[in-house]
């Protein structure tokens, strides 16, 4: 293929692909090695883990701090619950949000407020091969992320000997985790696609993350918030269940999660493409 | 068929919310010439250069560059392109080398050996890493990277910023040498007198509104010339002046006027007067410009 053809052809654009890659590998690698340090580290700690006194301890929690962790932990029943639990854990979490919203918003709008982007789209790269070019790197960021996880835990279950640990359960809790973060991506794409401030991307991703946080941990508190709780994507994440094996809304859970990932995609392509770009 | 024109601008207006960028801007860039577009900071010549190049949408009309209409065929338009943005923006942990080859990846070409020419000509060492960069030195990796690919159009937003006397020379010969294989210039600039030295064309932009559109010479042609005489002794002016002449000043027997009339009018009167000395110079651009500021300012004034 002729690299005239190629280059409209393919739905990427390599040489972004590169560029973002040569930027970003060794943040990934940090990260990576994070997840699978402290995911090793925390499988090490379940042999001490007494079951018995799990209720007991549950149970005496302060309300808040139970509604916090959310609605399955009464679920938390096996050791397989317990690793998956950490995959709920805010060091997880908030490594693979913070790589969800940082990459795109570098790559998008951080272009625009550092001002590279004029020269970015003054070649003959469509806007949309930019936004597809950034998903596919987040989708590959993720999955390295997310696979430093399952290794951490992998590991762990080696080392402890923890043989009544699922490990195949606690592989759809990583799946699971990562159609959160694919939501989380197109999120952060989106509100890249549709402002010029960095901060100002990063911000409402942020605050849309909140927001989801309180609404599914207000659930626990109000009837009525309850009632909306399926709005939330957090509602979609359902680690302990999964890990209980009594969890039969998974495909549902995983559809919503890749359906709403990808409508936001379709319209961060759209309103980029059709959107002015200006450098102050 | 070669279009006749590079570039052709039809009402294109854009409108951000409620301010206005430019206004049913028409204009045509003759293929091959240094065409400038001259106007005061803020006049809209950038909002021009954005709407063509795409990024941004225009409000309303359309413009095509090498015959390809700006909203259809954007990308094509960009391919045949080069394009220096007003203040030049680069990935500064890069060297002056990364940053060509990424663009010239991103463009699908090989352009390394036009690339080391120009940096010849320019004097940039392209080993460096941009983030050491003067603002000077930005510039030339900013015209390098604009013409490198050899492109139809290129497409200068204030491309002598920054530059020394020197280098603004060279600039200058690489535009001529480029112009005179066959491609188009178009020069964006609020500098006067580099427009009046190298463009062939001129455009001058107010408010977002087209002033004028001429050729550089008749441009200059159809401004007001100034006229300076020394009187004899004991000379004087007669009054009143005759139609289309002006009086600007007088210090002693020096005078100052211009002349808006006829030129067999202005020897007519010249030859009626007793003069020790005289001359008569051709307006610059500089007060072909203003002059059309201070129409379109005047025109405010009694619009408000």
């Amino acid at each position: 293929m002729s690299p005239g053809i190629k280059k409209y052809i393919l739905p990427i654009s390599v040489p972004i692909w590169g560029r973002i890659w040569r930027d970003y590998w060794h943040i990934t690698l940090i990260c990576g090695g994070t997840l699978v340090g402290f995911h090793w580290l925390a499988i090490t700690f379940l042999p001490k883990y007494n079951m018995k006194y799990r209720l007991y301890i549950i149970d005496n929690l302060p309300g808040i701090v139970k509604a916090m962790i959310g609605p399955d932990l009464m679920q938390m029943t096996s050791k397989t619950s317990i690793a998956a639990f950490i995959y709920l854990h805010p060091v997880s979490l908030l490594i693979l949000v913070a790589f969800a919203i940082m990459m795109p918003s570098w790559m998008l709008v951080g272009q625009i407020d550092r001002g590279t982007v004029e020269l970015l789209l003054a070649t003959p790269v469509s806007r949309k091969k930019i936004i597809f070019t950034t998903f596919l790197a987040g989708i590959v960021g993720g999955i390295v992320l997310v696979a430093s996880m399952l290794l951490g835990s992998w590991i762990g279950i080696q080392q402890t000997h923890l043989t009544e640990i699922r490990f195949d359960r606690i592989c759809v809790v990583a799946l699971n985790l990562y159609m959160l973060y694919l939501l989380i991506l197109s999120g952060s794409i989106f509100f890249s696609a549709i402002t010029s401030i960095r901060g100002m991307a990063v911000g409402w991703t942020i605050a849309l993350g909140v927001i989801a946080y309180l609404l599914h941990f207000l659930a626990e508190w109000w009837t009525w918030v309850g009632k909306i709780a399926f709005l939330g994507p957090l509602y979609y994440f359902r680690p302990i269940k999964i890990a209980a094996g009594n969890y039969t809304d998974l495909p549902k859970d995983l559809t919503i999660l890749v359906a709403a990932s990808a409508v936001l995609l379709v319209i961060s392509m759209i309103w980029f493409s059709r959107r002015d770009i200006a450098v102050v | 068929m070669a279009q006749e024109h590079a570039i052709e601008i039809q009402n294109l207006t854009k409108y951000y919310g409620r301010r206005r960028g430019i206004a049913e801007l028409t204009l045509q860039v003759p293929r091959g010439s240094i065409y400038g577009f001259l106007g005061p900071n803020g006049a809209g010549k950038t909002t021009t250069i954005r709407l063509l190049l795409g990024f941004l949408k225009p409000t309303f009309g359309r413009a095509r560059v090498m015959g390809l209409d700006m909203a259809k065929h954007s990308l094509a338009i960009r391919s045949r392109t080069g394009y220096l943005p007003g203040e030049v923006r680069f990935f500064n942990h890069l060297t002056g080398y990364g940053m060509l080859s990424l663009l010239a990846n991103l463009r699908g070409t090989d352009c390394r050996k036009r690339a080391e020419q120009l940096a010849d000509v320019l004097d940039l060492d392209l080993s460096l890493k941009i983030r050491s960069h003067s603002r000077g030195m930005r510039q030339k990796l900013g015209i390098i990277q604009a013409m490198m690919h050899e492109p139809d159009v290129l497409i200068l937003d204030e491309p002598t910023n920054s530059l020394d006397p020197l280098v603004q020379q060279r600039v200058y010969h690489l535009l001529r040498q480029y112009a005179a294989r066959g491609g188009t210039v178009f020069f964006s600039s609020h500098i006067i007198n580099e427009v009046e030295r190298i463009c062939t064309r001129v455009a001058i932009i107010r408010s977002g509104r087209l002033v004028a559109d001429d050729n550089v010479d008749e441009l200059r042609a159809k401004s007001i010339p100034h006229v300076m005489l020394i009187l004899k002794s004991g000379g004087s002016l007669p009054e009143p002046l005759p139609e289309g002449l002006q009086l600007i000043s007088t210090e002693g027997r020096e005078v100052h006027l211009v002349s808006s009339g006829p030129a067999d009018r202005l020897i007519d009167f010249l030859n009626k007067l007793p003069i020790d000395f005289l001359t008569i110079e051709a307006a610059s651009l500089e007060e072909v410009f203003m002059r059309f500021y201070r129409q379109e300012k005047e025109n405010h004034v009694t619009r408000d």
